[in-house]
């Protein structure tokens, strides 16, 4: 297994797609603060992890992250899948439970570790630039994020599923892209029409709901009138994430597995 | 008595209401070449698949040295290499760096190895040259280099010469010949370009419809490619009357364009044609022939 994850490395680090999707990842926050910056007319926005917590910013920019997520599950999990380089995996003797685990272990290295990391980037180093500001704990928002790896995780999992069964790294992006859009519209639908309160139905909801900042008060301090965001984490929040996201995790990769070991190659 | 390392009993492979296998049964023993011969869709590359595990069987046994589970069967194939279809290759990588991809999924630990293979196929000078760019047969050079990274003992190749130059196909022929010779790989090639495989393998097997035609060795198939003769008359129908009650000859092929070609008996025409012209028979054509493997072929996927 060791062997095929050198292997899948090697690969990945020479496809050109990934680096762009990584590299999209690190630029798109300062891209929006720059665009904040340019609205408010002040160029560019000096933003404190706080404020970018707390303005949603971080919730707008993990859209984008779930995209990049898309991406490099697909590529690290089917890349090989297109030009049949997979199968070669398998007539070197390698059996498919092995070939199968290095795959899910690289998509989750490359497309949820990786990705967790870029999205919680810039609050550290908007931290270093601005210091970490006022709207927000800054014990709770870590919290928040390291809770958010989670669903992260089964987003991961479930698009690696995707790609695996499509057996195509294109088709299991653009299946990824649709059933994302879906799950935008569905969801909207259900929560306008219903009123229903939709947090752990999904991975993206679920992450939503715990990277964006609810219940504000305004209070006075030094002078000035300062929002306050409510990002206390409850032990309802911590267990009900880590389990449906684990169990939903689990239920992909067996679904993937199961194909992946009884189908015939082409 | 050479080693048996595939023992194939009674495999069938069945796609919805189609068998694409059909009971098939045979071995291959060690340091044969072995040429898989058949019409496109007759089942050779379902053979291979099945063997490098990219196809299970729906019944029947396969066996590689010694393993029929799917733990030694796997460990089997660690000792082979297949090129199955499409040569193994990543588009955007250049020759070296598809090898280098192949050495760390095998686990091979010599990266000298890669410049050997390159050299052996003669890819040596591609530098930075991208295997998008190759010809259809520097990719099946590759795909051969990479067939050959891990120095198996057992290559199960599927139309290697596919897509070479003439010259390309005299070099790979006597690599497989040097490979065989010297180190004793066993091989099972599938081929249409049955004049070559004429000259490298050491045994044959026939396929078609998913059933074994026919299993012979190359002094088999030589005997079964055998002189004949071409018999043409103004009434064959009853020259093939006589010449089996009278010479007892069974063996007559009426061809289609109603000649007839006898494989026995070849010693008697004399009195053949004699018999022939005293029934009657006036003999437009007596002349002596042989049955090439091509001819043989198309006489065996038309059974």
């Amino acid at each position: 297994m060791i062997n095929i994850l050198k292997s899948l490395n090697f690969g990945a680090r020479r496809e050109k797609v990934i680096w762009i999707t990584l590299g999209s990842m690190l630029a798109i926050p300062f891209f929006a603060m720059y665009l904040m910056g340019m609205m408010n007319g002040d160029g560019l926005q000096k933003m404190t992890p706080s404020f970018y917590f707390a303005s949603q910013m971080m919730g707008v920019i993990f859209i984008f992250t779930c995209f990049g997520i898309i991406v490099l599950a697909g590529l690290l999990v089917a890349g090989d899948g297109g030009d049949k380089v997979i199968n070669y995996e398998i007539m070197a003797g390698h059996s498919r439970t092995k070939i199968f685990a290095a795959r899910m272990l690289a998509g989750f290295l490359w497309g949820s570790v990786l990705t967790f990391l870029l999205m919680i980037l810039p609050l550290g180093y908007f931290t270093l630039l601005y210091g970490w500001g006022l709207e927000t704990n800054p014990k709770e928002v870590l919290l928040r994020c390291l809770l958010a790896f989670f669903p992260i995780l089964r987003f991961c999992a479930f698009n690696m599923m995707l790609a695996s069964m499509m057996r195509s790294a294109g088709k299991g992006i653009a299946l990824g892209y649709v059933s994302v859009m879906i799950t935008a519209l569905v969801n909207s639908i259900l929560e306008d029409m219903f009123r229903l309160d939709l947090i752990y139905h999904t991975s993206m909801t679920n992450a939503a709901f715990l990277i964006t900042s609810q219940n504000a008060r305004n209070v006075v301090m030094n002078g000035k009138t300062v929002a306050l965001y409510d990002t206390a984490v409850t032990a309802d929040m911590v267990y009900v994430t880590i389990g449906v996201s684990l169990a939903f995790t689990a239920a992909y990769l067996i679904i993937a597995y199961v194909h992946f070991k009884k189908k015939d190659r082409d | 008595m050479s080693e048996t390392i595939v023992d194939v009993k009674n495999l069938t492979k069945q796609y919805g209401q189609q068998m694409a296998l059909d009971g098939v049964s045979f071995q291959i023993k060690k340091g044969s070449i072995v040429g898989l011969i058949g019409p496109n869709g007759a089942g050779k590359t379902t053979i291979m698949k099945i063997m490098g595990g990219l196809a299970f069987p729906t019944g029947g046994e396969l066996e590689m040295y010694g393993a029929t589970d799917e733990k030694g069967l796997n460990h089997a194939r660690t000792r082979m290499s297949f090129m199955i279809e499409t040569p193994y290759e990543k588009e955007k990588m250049t020759a070296r760096e598809n090898l280098e991809k192949q050495r760390l999924q095998k686990g091979i630990p010599d990266k000298n190895r890669i410049d050997e293979v390159l050299k052996i196929v003669n890819l040596q000078n591609t530098g930075k040259k991208i295997v998008k760019n190759f010809s259809l047969g520097m990719r099946q050079r590759l795909g051969l280099a990479n067939a050959l990274m891990g120095k198996p003992e057992f290559m199960v190749l599927d139309e290697p010469i596919n897509g070479l130059d003439p010259e390309g196909i005299v070099e790979i022929r006597e690599l497989f010949r040097k490979l065989n010779r010297e180190e004793n790989i066993t091989m099972v090639i599938s081929s249409h370009i049955l004049s070559e495989l004429s000259l490298l393998c050491t045994d044959y097997i026939f396929i078609n419809h998913g059933k074994i035609k026919g299993v012979f060795t190359a002094d088999e198939l030589k005997q079964a490619c055998s002189e004949f003769y071409r018999i043409n008359t103004d009434n064959n129908e009853k020259a093939s009357a006589i010449l089996l009650q009278h010479f007892g000859i069974e063996r007559i092929e009426t061809m289609e364009d109603g000649s007839l070609r006898i494989y026995d008996g070849l010693e008697k025409m004399h009195e053949i044609s004699k018999a022939l012209y005293e029934n009657g028979i006036i003999p437009v054509e007596l002349s002596k022939n042989e049955v090439n493997l091509e001819d043989y072929y198309m006489k065996m996927v038309r059974e």
